[in-house]
């Protein structure tokens, strides 16, 4: 062959190649492909973070162009996964998860803004909220820069997500899979869909481990009291400003497994996390004489109960379904109680016994039960607390 | 301008091929010359035209001083050469090394002088090694000053600039000189096939294993340099042999793309890798990893040190200065002087087991002594200071048991993906024996032994399409595309 005929064959063969990709890449999935990122940086909104990570461009798009929500969740990573808006106690309304991985509540408070400047139609808030995440400054780090469009034009942005490999495997994934069913490995409603079913076996304790031994680097015991503090001192306009726009607010501690409960423990923040729900009770308590229509409650799920209980190294019982993807992620199906408490169904009485709200003068109760909960958990199950204390490294 | 960004693939080298086919179509060969020394002015540029400046300045004053050398006899002679000498290491040493002085001095006499901060020129290390070469053989008479024009593409042609191959003058002007004149018997066709197809091999090197392989490696270096963390034996190794592979293959990955780049103008290039991973001593892993570099170094520095004229003693010190200066090159930081340092220990024990003993190693003994020899040498030239460096060598010879646990390093991929790759490296055939039957490089190619001697590349339609595969897997996975390695050097 001439090299003049090799040439010829090549530019053929690349070509060809590249239209197949980018065929099978919209005509699969043309919404997963181009998502709603299309919109150059410039445009973005300058009052959210809108720098620095893909889930942040992606939410703040499509905050932007819903229309209708009546329901916001609010919150970290732990009520992005786990706070379904399609929970089939929700039928009949519509929701948006507007939780974001790492949020601090500074940035929790900049989303709630963006999304009411955005959508007038919010009437309820159900905010996520975890110890780990309240008192931190906003990241300054995040997966936007990894993203096709971070400092690019659009053209370049649109072409490297059309030909990202990630993408171009899922379209194929997905055509592979087509006979059976066609499931787009995207995010809707802001949820960020878990891939695949829960693991089990050593998969599941290597997950709870991981979790742990990382947090375990970070969280060595108690955090800043003046940065939540601070955080604390953020909170209460906020809320009060809700209140009085008329806006109901749920606050959820959310749920956490009792392996991490017993971490928080044996590195000495158990205190630490007991003070900052009394904080938060107090807020609660102070709210209600503020004026306006809104209500502000607050709901417990960080604490030992069946639910939260589930046996790491051993499989669901008969029934239930895996709760938690580790020790601090918990799965739809759990979110779902979570809202069911919250919202229980009009005409449907809730009865579950996961998650207690607190009412005036109730913190108190709450916290001793928790404790004395946790105590029986560790005297019947020496096994699983000796796990966790292997996972505190040695300092 | 990256060689893996679109501007470049689609933009800059598609109208720099045209502009410079068209000036031959065309009848104007003598032109073919300024215009590559204005498309490479143009490439530089790209990232800062103020250094474009510098670069720009640098050359003219070596150019004058090449020419005031040539017609000067005597002590004149040599003072023009020191001057101009003085000239590029000043540079050299004003962009690369003034805060790595200044910290240093901190250090050792708690001066507390603040840092400049200076930033630095991109390539400053390749060029500046090129125009000393070309001084020294001046002053030397092993060569004469050309015109500008070639002068100036030897300095700037945009292949090399950034990061080598480290040419020599006599290597590149006089291509550069036939490249201008008429007829050409050169089959462009043929020229760009090759140069297409090695530019491809360093992009599939570069963007779909040496990135991949990067996080796997910078996990485990950035968490042995939080300190917290003690890196246990998987974790180590993962990350020592993940950055092994990683640099081997973005750096030759850069060489072969560049050397394709100037094939497909016609330019031939010297190698600068040749399977390096495959030595069976410390004395051919240096014959075989950056060649240009260790040619330079040893015609340049070693030699007129006194290389091994002097007695041994005067050669291993020789040869340890060698490799301390080869180590600063590389990096403003001790860690780097460290590394070379290194380099120069088992250099001087493998110089004195074949002066002392007659008796060979056997080969596979010999290989993995090397191999693990120059791991452990990358961990201190890729940790971010010794205390790291320290731990992750501890961790890999099993000081610290299983280590602590760190997210993502447990997990076997990383360190299977590595030993692969490793593999890989070892028993495939380079680029050059890949494209051995068209003399890819200058000098001779050594041929692969084995089944592997089959793997050779000619013009076919089977080829064709394995070249059109590796461009897709290129744009599919050069998403996350970082800067080469050497281009901090």
């Amino acid at each position: 062959m001439t090299a003049r005929t090799y040439l010829k064959h090549f530019f053929a063969f690349a070509l060809s190649g590249l239209a197949l990709i980018a065929l099978v890449g919209l005509g699969v999935d043309g919404f997963g492909v181009f998502g709603t990122r299309l919109i150059a940086e410039s445009h973005f909104p300058s009052n959210l973070r809108l720098s620095v990570s893909g889930d942040r461009v992606t939410k703040a798009i499509e905050i932007a162009e819903r229309h209708g929500d009546t329901i916001l969740f609010l919150g970290d990573s732990r009520a992005q996964h786990g706070l379904d808006p399609d929970a089939p106690t929700l039928a009949g309304t519509t929701a948006y998860n507007a939780a974001l991985a790492a949020a601090s509540l500074r940035e929790q408070i900049m989303v709630l803004d963006y999304a009411l400047s955005h959508e007038p139609a919010i009437k309820h808030v159900v905010w996520g909220l975890s110890l780990e995440e309240f008192p931190f400054a906003i990241a300054t780090s995040g997966d936007y820069a990894d993203s096709g469009f971070a400092h690019r034009s659009i053209v370049s942005g649109f072409l490297r997500h059309l030909f990202a490999v990630d993408w171009a495997g899922a379209s194929l994934k997905a055509l592979m899979e087509a006979p059976r069913h066609v499931r787009a490995s995207m995010k809707r409603n802001g949820v960020a869909a878990v891939d695949g079913d829960p693991v089990e076996g050593p998969a599941i304790a290597a997950r709870f481990e991981g979790e742990l031994a990382g947090t375990a680097r970070e969280l060595h015991g108690d955090l800043s009291q003046s940065a939540l503090d601070e955080a604390q001192a953020m909170f209460v306009p906020k809320l009060a400003k809700l209140k009085a726009a008329g806006i109901d607010v749920d606050l959820v501690i959310e749920p956490m497994h009792v392996w991490r409960l017993e971490f928080f423990r044996l590195v000495g923040i158990e205190a630490q996390h007991e003070t900052w729900k009394r904080g938060l009770a107090q807020t609660v308590e102070t709210l209600a004489s503020e004026p306006g229509a809104g209500k502000i409650r607050l709901f417990d799920f960080a604490k030992p109960h069946p639910f939260t209980e589930q046996s790491v190294f051993d499989p669901p019982l008969k029934g239930e379904r895996r709760y938690f993807l580790e020790s601090s992620h918990f799965y739809p199906w759990l979110g779902d109680k979570i809202l069911a408490k919250l919202l229980p169904r009009r005409g449907l009485r809730e009865t579950s016994s996961f998650g207690t709200e607190i009412v005036p003068g109730s913190i108190d109760e709450d916290i001793a039960s928790a404790k004395s909960d946790l105590d029986q958990w560790e005297a019947s199950h020496p096994r699983d607390v000796g796990y966790v204390r292997e996972l505190i490294p040695k300092r | 301008m990256l060689f893996t960004s679109p501007e470049f693939l689609l933009v800059f080298l598609p109208l720099t091929l045209l502009g410079f086919h068209l000036l031959r179509f065309f009848g104007s060969e003598r032109l073919c010359v300024p215009w590559l020394f204005l498309a490479s002015a143009v490439f530089y540029a790209w990232w800062s035209p103020r250094f474009l400046l510098l670069l720009i300045v640098s050359m003219l004053v070596n150019w004058v001083t090449a020419h005031a050398i040539a017609r000067q006899q005597g002590s004149r002679r040599k003072m023009l050469f020191v001057f101009g000498l003085a000239w590029n290491l000043g540079i050299l040493a004003y962009f690369k090394y003034a805060d790595f002085f200044i910290s240093s001095l901190d250090t050792v006499a708690r001066l507390d002088w603040p840092l400049l901060h200076i930033i630095l020129p991109l390539g400053i290390s390749f060029f500046t090694f090129q125009k000393i070469a070309y001084l020294a053989d001046i002053h030397s008479g092993y060569a004469k000053p050309g015109p500008l024009t070639d002068f100036a593409l030897f300095v700037f042609f945009f292949p090399q600039l950034i990061a080598g191959p480290i040419v020599h003058h006599s290597e590149v002007m006089p291509q550069f000189r036939a490249m201008g004149a008429k007829p050409h018997d050169k089959d462009y066709a043929l020229e760009a096939s090759i140069g297409l197809t090695l530019l491809l091999i360093g992009l599939v090197k570069k963007v779909c294993i040496a990135d991949q392989l990067a996080p796997y490696a910078t996990n485990v270096f950035d968490h042995a340099a939080q300190g917290s963390y003690r890196i246990g034996l998987l974790a180590a190794w993962q990350g020592a042999l993940a950055y092994t592979v990683e640099l081997y293959t973005d750096f030759s990955g850069y060489s072969d793309m560049a050397i394709g780049l100037a094939r497909m103008f016609g330019v031939k290039l010297p190698a600068n890798f040749n399977s390096p991973y495959k030595s069976a001593s410390i004395i051919e892993f240096w014959r075989r990893w950056h060649m240009t570099l260790s040619r330079f170094l040893r015609d340049y520095l070693y030699i007129p040190l006194g290389g091994n004229r002097k007695g041994s003693l005067r050669r291993y010190l020789n040869l340890m200065i060698t490799m301390l200066l080869g180590g600063l090159w590389h990096g403003a930081g001790w860690t780097y002087v460290a590394w070379g340092g290194l380099h120069g220990l088992y250099l001087l024990v493998n110089h004195a087991w074949r002066n002392f003993t007659k008796r060979a190693v056997p080969s596979l003994p010999a290989w993995l002594i090397t191999l693990l020899a120059v791991i452990t040498a990358w961990v201190f030239f890729r940790a971010s200071d010794f205390a790291s460096a320290a731990n992750i060598v501890e961790g890999l010879f099993g000081l610290n048991g299983t280590g602590d646990p760190i997210p993502g390093a447990r997990r076997a991929t990383g360190l299977l993906l590595a030993a692969l790759a490793l593999a890989a490296t070892v028993i495939l055939p380079n680029s050059q024996q890949i494209m051995r039957r068209f003399t890819p490089v200058l000098g001779p190619v050594e041929p692969p032994r084995g089944t592997m001697g089959r793997l050779v590349w000619t013009p076919s339609q089977a080829t064709a399409a394995l070249s059109a595969a590796a461009i897709i897997a290129v744009v599919l996975y050069s998403w996350g595309t970082t800067e080469f390695l050497y281009f901090q050097f």
